[in-house]
């Protein structure tokens, strides 16, 4: 496994099928489609807004990225579902890592 | 197949006084009285989850509680989907033979045993444990996002994509002295009340209740008030958001099984009972199952058209939107408000000619699907 930012480590892995080139998110030992083994690739970390939510605990974005995956990730309250998003790292004062925070392309 | 004999349901609200197993101990014995049943004849007892009690043998807790030593007993856990799912295994084990009678019953002190923000926290650990929950998204925010892209799909408003639902819930309500929130709301109101999560207000959410529902599953109709469960199917495609096909969530492969098995066609049902945990989980169940154009669910509703003379009656008792949501028990609240409508004993909310249901649920973040198809017993109605 590649260490990501749930590890500490600012950044987005993408797990990739050696066998049937499926791609996902969430970490697994296996293909979840064919049971094959993983390989991994790092993002890019840019994407597309599919939704976006402002809550009392903050705005939050469901995002595609251009790799193939869709990632849950904090993000400022001016995106739209459409908007162009590039990927950064932020930790608030009670997370123990920084996490995924989208903002606009054009930023 | 197998047949309902009997079924409770408390009021929902907040409404202190009982814990968990006080609120199961109470649907399961309406439920036993409706039935005809005693707890010596019960040989298999289904128990759902209460977030309250996190007990890892609600079903055994329960049986001791009530001096039921049934052959089969097994807890169950589906989030939301758990209640009807719960009824689906009383069929199997009822059609395998396993048991004769089973007692199916859910009820948690959800609103007065715990604090709100206990509350969200549990209910919030539906999300990813690595990827999701470190994000800080409460059950509600999952519901927004899906609505979120829903409204942008569509192009639509929450006023008239959404609010419309929780207007008819609220009026349906108004006609059952059980449930928590009776008093009528516009969409303007709905629009009025305070966010929650945008673009989900206030009233776009289900409260957080007090309450239980139990029912009698057996092998035998035992008389004219029984109400047969023709058809069941469930679909679980994902768990999380992150991996949720967002037009094909699993409440169309769900319910296409249960029908198939029913051998009946959705439009030859006359009464329906849909999980509504917020306005979006309905407009997308409704539109998913067919009983609305996609996008179309919220304009349907501002028609009428689930109301209980219109030709698709929805949540005749309120649902979870004001009906309330006591866990496992507010999931099982529609398939009893079906089975007392099939029954024809709804006095003022009462469906006409309602001899054919179907109650579909989820859970978690549309993730576990379970329908059941249901007919009245010959004669009734």
């Amino acid at each position: 496994m590649t260490a990501d930012w749930t590890d500490g480590e600012p950044r987005i892995v993408v797990s990739v099928c050696a066998a049937c080139g499926h791609r996902w998110y969430l970490r697994r030992a296996q293909c979840p489609n064919c049971g094959g083994s993983v390989s991994s690739t790092t993002s890019a970390g840019v994407g597309t807004v599919v939704a976006v939510t402002s809550g009392e605990r903050g705005a939050i974005a469901l995002v595609d990225l251009v790799d193939g995956v869709r990632v849950l990730g904090r993000c400022g309250s001016s995106l739209r579902p459409g908007s162009a998003v590039r990927l950064r790292f932020q930790a608030g004062a009670d997370d123990p890592v920084a996490v995924p925070f989208f903002e606009a392309e054009s930023s | 197949m197998a047949w309902i004999r009997g079924a409770g349901l408390t009021a929902f609200g907040r409404l202190p006084g009982r814990d968990a197993l006080g609120w199961q101990a109470t649907a399961a014995t309406l439920a036993m009285a409706d039935a005809g049943t005693r707890p010596r004849d019960v040989d298999g007892l289904i128990v759902g989850y209460a977030t309250t009690l996190d007990h890892l043998m609600p079903a055994n807790l329960l049986a001791e509680y009530l001096g039921i030593t049934p052959a089969v007993a097994l807890g169950a856990a589906v989030g939301g989907a758990t209640g009807v799912a719960m009824v689906v295994q009383a069929v199997a084990l009822v059609d395998s033979g396993a048991a004769s009678t089973v007692l199916v019953v859910a009820g948690e002190d959800r609103a007065s045993g715990q604090s709100t923000q206990t509350s969200t926290a549990t209910l919030a650990q539906v999300g990813h444990r690595r990827y999701e929950v470190p994000i800080g998204a409460t059950v509600p925010q999952y519901y927004a996002l899906l609505a979120s892209a829903y409204l942008h799909e569509h192009g639509l408003t929450p006023g008239d994509g959404l609010a419309p639902l929780a207007v008819a819930m609220r009026a349906h309500a108004a006609r059952h002295d059980g449930a928590q929130f009776r008093t009528p709301v516009t969409a303007a109101d709905v629009r009025a009340s305070r966010p929650v999560a945008d673009p989900l207000n206030l009233l776009d959410c289900c409260p957080v209740s007090d309450g239980g529902a139990a029912v009698v599953v057996s092998a035998t109709a035992g008389g004219g008030r029984a109400v047969e469960i023709v058809g069941t199917g469930q679909a679980h495609l994902h768990q999380h958001i992150s991996e949720a096909d967002m037009h094909e969530f699993g409440a169309r492969v769900s319910a296409g099984r249960a029908l198939a098995r029913a051998g009946v066609r959705i439009g030859e049902v006359d009464v329906f009972g849909i999980y509504d945990s917020f306005t979006i989980t309905l407009a997308l169940l409704l539109e998913e199952l067919g009983l609305a154009r996609p996008g179309g669910a919220g304009a349907a509703a501002s028609e009428g058209r689930f109301d209980l003379d219109g030709p698709i009656p929805v949540n005749p008792h309120g649902g979870l939107l004001s009906y309330g949501h006591c866990g496992v028990g507010g999931g099982m609240a529609h398939l009893v408000e079906i089975v007392t409508q099939l029954r024809g004993e709804s006095g003022g909310r009462q469906v006409a000619r309602a001899r054919q249901g179907l109650v579909h649920a989820d859970g978690g973040v549309m993730s576990a699907h379970v329908t059941a198809v249901l007919r009245a017993a010959r004669g009734a109605t």
